[in-house]
């Protein structure tokens, strides 16, 4: 993830503070083109203070490029280039969703009207429809349908499917890798929907408390964490070999390691690819919940 | 320039109606009252000054209702996109904060007033056709001087114009006070900022004797009115002197051309400089709040 010439985002020392407390706590990381990066994170991880940072609404310390724009400085530029749905966003109820096409042909010198109507015709909103008769499910692939239309080479969508049925959610991510993802524009996506997300992604960003715990390609996943699903009776030793999380897995008892288990302990179960859930539950569970950490 | 047109455009699709309305509902309700009702005076004047009585007597209400509006409306419209949660949507848009504050108080301070005032004066009109028609029968329009009622109409209608702008102008120290009150302090900024300026004025008088701040805030006032109403100016014009109307309209052109001129020489004194600064201020406040997010 690290070519110079691919980056489109290099944090270096990111904080970000509000007041005595710590959001962001010396965040480094870079995010390459093409790559569709999962940002997972428990509420109030600091995954929203992330990335408003980084579309130019937060302050914050240390280095941030995006695009090679200084993004608080640079924020009119930088969102020429970078689309992004936040967390809370509603699109004014009082509109039309023709009149907002119209509004975003001239606010955005890089929307293209003509793609917002033949990506609103995969959805069953019309152009005559008021925002406020919309379902949220309908608002948000409206939302998706008008950014999307936007040729521009990142998108940040921050928990994009909040609220939404699944139904909603795979019609808003089918629209979002068919219509968008080209194998060069990236996406940033933070979501709690892990599950449903997997098979999008490439990489994986985790934060826990404003610190990054994992950033890793998910193809990198099964060669750094072994999860070995084992026997009862072996669970004791299984323990004293400190994995990272104990869970159970289709009615057996499984363990998660962050690295190659000792030999004696990887014989005693049967080794299997962890998924990107009991990652997450490991690497953000609060220290008087996950004691072993 | 393309972008600060859009917004406007979105002010305008956001707040067309209730200005259409306000500029239409007060000339659906005079016509039938005055069709249906009727119209007693003491004595039968010409019918040029019956039509300048009616026209002028409409528009001046409606400036009124217009202006009323527009100081009503004017706090709110700093937290508007918050209250209706919409922020999130325009902040992720490529515009300047500076930008869609200037259209936010562009179009509804000045643009949208006026377009309701241009139709004030036009129901104005209206109105005073159909008073000559009620009190003088269809002989009335035959009997109208319509090029000099054309004259007076249009060149009042000019010189109220302008002195819509220039009144806004001068009043926008209050009406961006407001607005940057209510943008920081939500519900309570209005009451705040009236409390500081009307109790603090007063306690500064009558406690401690220093007159001051209510002078001020007085004269402002007063400056606002000369440039609605210049002959409130009290300064030496050629309207002295003049006792009958047909004098009046007879020198409507050289009164206005001089009204016009002392408004405009106004904006030329440190007051207004003041004034400007002041506003200036209280707008950078509302910059300030967007960008916070």
């Amino acid at each position: 993830m690290n070519d110079t010439n691919n980056t489109l985002i290099r944090a270096e020392n990111v904080s970000l503070h509000y007041g005595k407390k710590v959001a962001l706590d010396s965040l480094n990381f870079s995010i390459d083109k093409g790559r569709v990066v999962g940002l997972l994170g428990h509420n109030g991880a600091g995954k929203t203070s992330l990335m408003k940072a980084m579309v130019g609404l937060h302050d914050h310390e240390g280095r941030l490029d995006v695009l090679g724009f200084e993004p608080r400085r640079e924020r009119v530029k930088l969102l020429q280039e970078v689309t992004y749905i936040p967390d809370v966003a509603i699109l004014p109820r009082w509109a039309r969703v023709e009149q907002l096409i119209e509004l975003m042909s001239g606010l955005h010198p890089k929307f293209s009207a003509e793609r917002a109507r033949t990506l609103l015709k995969r959805t069953s909103v019309k152009p005559t429809d008021k925002v406020k008769a919309l379902s949220k499910g309908m608002v948000v692939q409206t939302h998706l349908a008008l950014i999307a239309a936007v040729d521009a080479k990142l998108m940040i969508l921050d928990e994009p499917t909040l609220g939404l049925d699944v139904l909603s959610r795979k019609a808003f991510y089918g629209m979002l890798i068919d219509e968008w993802c080209d194998g060069e524009r990236s996406v940033l996506i933070s979501t709690h929907q892990v599950e449903e997300i997997e098979g999008l992604l490439s990489d994986v960003m985790m934060l826990n408390e404003g610190k990054l715990v994992l950033n890793i390609p998910l193809d990198q996943i099964e060669d750094r964490f072994v999860a070995l699903k084992h026997d009862p009776q072996a669970a004791e030793a299984i323990a004293a070999a400190h994995p990272i999380l104990r869970y159970r897995q289709q009615g057996e008892s499984a363990a998660l390691f962050d690295g190659a288990p000792p030999p004696h302990v990887a014989s005693l179960g049967r080794r299997m690819r962890p998924s990107l859930v009991d990652l997450f539950v490991a690497l953000t569970r609060a220290p008087e919940i996950n004691p072993q950490r | 320039m393309q972008t600060f047109k859009t917004l406007l455009l979105r002010e305008w699709m956001q707040h067309r109606f209730g200005w259409l309305l306000l500029g239409g509902i007060p000339l659906a309700i005079m016509v039938p009252l005055m069709i249906f009702g009727q119209i007693q005076m003491d004595h039968l004047p010409p019918p040029l000054l019956v039509a300048l009585m009616f026209a002028a007597g409409y528009t001046f209400f409606l400036m009124v209702l217009i202006g009323g509006s527009a100081a009503f409306q004017a706090p709110g419209l700093a937290r508007r996109d918050r209250q209706d949660r919409s922020i999130e949507f325009w902040l992720s848009l490529p515009t300047s904060h500076s930008a869609s504050v200037g259209a936010t108080v562009v179009m509804n301070l000045w643009l949208l007033p006026l377009m309701a005032f241009g139709m004030a004066a036009a129901g104005g009109v209206v109105s005073a056709l159909i008073a000559v028609v009620r009190v003088h029968g269809l002989d009335g329009l035959t009997q109208m001087p319509w090029g000099t009622l054309m004259a007076v109409w249009l060149t009042g209608v000019a010189r109220l114009s302008l002195g819509m702008v220039l009144g806004t102008l001068w009043l926008a120290p209050f009406a961006f006070g407001a607005m940057a009150a209510s943008a920081w302090l939500k519900r309570w900024g209005v009451a705040v900022l009236a409390g500081v300026l009307l109790i603090g004025s007063q306690i500064l008088d009558k406690v401690y004797h220093l007159p001051w701040l209510v002078t001020q805030l007085q004269l402002q006032i007063e400056h606002a009115g000369w440039a609605f109403l210049p002959t409130m100016q009290g300064k030496q014009g050629p309207n002295e002197g003049i006792d009958s109307l047909n004098e009046m309209v007879s020198n409507i052109g050289t009164f206005v051309a001089h009204d016009t001129a002392l408004a405009l020489g106004d904006l030329a004194t440190p007051r207004f400089i003041i004034s400007l600064a002041v506003a200036a201020g209280c707008f950078g406040l509302m910059v300030l709040r967007r960008a916070r997010g």
